[in-house]
């Protein structure tokens, strides 16, 4: 049937006003000739509305003097005609042409200016010399194209933070991506090197400065371990003179981590259901507008996840504009004693991440466990060579 | 005693065959989707249409349908279907 109703938009069909004593005849007549007749309607006692398709009307015209009723075309429908409506529409074709042509013209230029690398002062500094050398709003693309290596060897010159700059033009955006330059840290006159750690000295290389401790003594957090405060004696005065120095050097010592983890003997762990309730929007700039959903929405013990995408990048460069699709997952939430090794292995893989951080790849020293109510509280040592040198600058 | 009906060849043959009568012989079918929709295939035309009442005349009989805002969705020369909200089906048989 909508095949039948896609076929008569594409050739044309009128809505017709019958006017007559004998409506049912009439109607009979046409299906028995074989038209195809829909969206018949009473309108009153002696009228009807009919639709058929255009090329029918002739016939429809010679049944109904057979019938004595009057036949009226009330309004015309379909491809064709509206086709007939857009060619006599100049106007309208001359605007849409236009407009396009304008869009074409318009797209043609630069209206935005993303500068990646710089923040603040600096990116304000860059855009007054890009708007110097012709990059600003408003600029020709096909310009920008020409002059591009151009401006982005002017542009490093009169930029000296940046090491790098690169100008990618993609559409209306011009994207200047900048590498900030990093500088070298000051040469340091004097400093101390004072111990990082807790820990005993197994190792010690002076490069320079005198050593204030030896191989196999304790140290605490913050004591000196190399001084850069050097006491020479004039040969020709035969004076001790203070010689400040930048010490440095290797000191390696044996420290020791304490790593604390409480694991509980009973968890409650979530079972997501295959139960989901999926809602697609449209954010444009803070509106959201709803799309589409699927599902019914669970209202308690529920997984949401979020997954979004901005939408086309060229022409949307602050991602003003993006597809968001939420789903809610109902869960279950399950209820589970552990067994020993179970805790054990949940341990051992909390203090992998850990050990990952601090670098420990050695076997623990010692492990201790307590038991406090439903937890068990472990206390895990490792043992590590490790240079704990770190250097003080300021001597006080 | 009474006259003895005879059956058509055509309703022996099918009854013969195991083949659905419907098939093989141009009764009137009708398909009903809840109150909303009626199909009628094979019938032998408008008697009356009305907003609440339309009349079909088939090989058997009268099939009157009862409703409000009844309309006649399609009609081509086997085939109608009224549209609405169908209250009553009334059977006449004419034989």
């Amino acid at each position: 049937m909508n095949l039948e109703r896609l076929v008569s938009f594409f050739s044309g069909y009128l809505q017709l006003l019958v006017r007559g004593a004998h409506l049912e005849k009439f109607l009979n007549l046409l299906t028995s000739s074989g038209l195809y007749l829909w969206d018949v309607k009473r309108l009153g006692v002696e009228v009807m509305q009919i639709k058929v398709r255009a090329h029918a009307f002739l016939r429809i015209r010679r049944v109904a003097r057979q019938t004595h009723t009057t036949v009226k075309i009330y309004q015309k429908k379909g491809w064709p005609f509206i086709r007939r409506k857009l060619v006599r529409r100049k106007i309208f074709w001359i605007g849409a042409i236009s407009l396009i042509v304008f869009l074409v013209y318009l797209s043609s230029f630069v209206f935005i200016i993303k500068v990646n690398g710089f923040e603040d002062g600096e990116r304000q500094q860059l855009l007054i010399n890009l708007s110097r050398l012709g990059l600003k709003p408003g600029a020709p693309r096909r310009q920008l194209m020409q002059r591009k290596s151009l401006i982005e060897r002017e542009v490093m010159i009169h930029t000296p933070g940046a090491v790098w700059l690169g100008i990618t033009i993609r559409g209306i955006v011009a994207e200047v991506q900048v590498v900030k330059r990093k500088n070298a840290p000051k040469a340091v006159d004097s400093c101390d090197i004072v111990a990082a750690k807790d820990g005993v000295i197994t190792k010690m290389v002076v490069i320079r400065g005198v050593p204030a401790v030896k191989e196999g003594d304790i140290v605490a957090r913050g004591d000196l371990l190399i001084s850069g405060v050097e006491w020479l004696t004039n040969p020709e005065t035969g004076e001790l003179e203070k010689r400040e120095v930048a010490a440095s050097g290797i000191v390696t010592a044996k420290v020791w981590y304490d790593l604390e983890t409480v694991e509980p003997k009973i968890v409650w762990y979530p079972e997501v259901n295959q139960d989901f309730f999926r809602e697609y929007r449209l954010r444009w700039g803070h509106k959201l507008l709803p799309l589409i959903s699927f599902g019914r929405r669970p209202l308690h013990n529920y997984y949401w996840s979020r997954w979004r995408r901005p939408l086309y990048q060229g022409r949307n460069p602050f991602d003003s504009v993006e597809i968001i699709k939420d789903t809610w997952q109902k869960v279950i939430w399950h209820r589970k004693v552990r067994s020993r090794q179970e805790i054990e292995r949940s341990v051992k893989n909390n203090l992998g991440e850990k050990l990952k951080k601090l670098d420990i790849t050695v076997a623990p020293s010692t492990q201790v466990s307590t038991q406090e109510g439903n937890c068990i509280r472990y206390m895990t040592t490792y043992e590590k060579m490790e240079d704990i040198a770190k250097v003080l600058f300021s001597r006080n | 005693m009474g006259q003895r009906k005879k059956v058509p060849v055509a309703h022996k043959l099918a009854d013969f065959l195991d083949i659905p009568l419907d098939t093989v012989i141009d009764w009137p079918r009708m398909t009903l989707s809840g109150n909303k929709n009626l199909t009628i295939i094979n019938h032998r035309g408008v008697i009356e249409y009305d907003q609440t009442l339309v009349r079909i005349n088939t090989r058997f009989g009268e099939l009157k349908i009862s409703g409000s805002g009844l309309t006649l969705v399609s009609a081509v020369k086997d085939e109608v279907v009224v549209d609405g909200k169908i209250n009553q089906l009334e059977w006449i048989d004419w034989r």
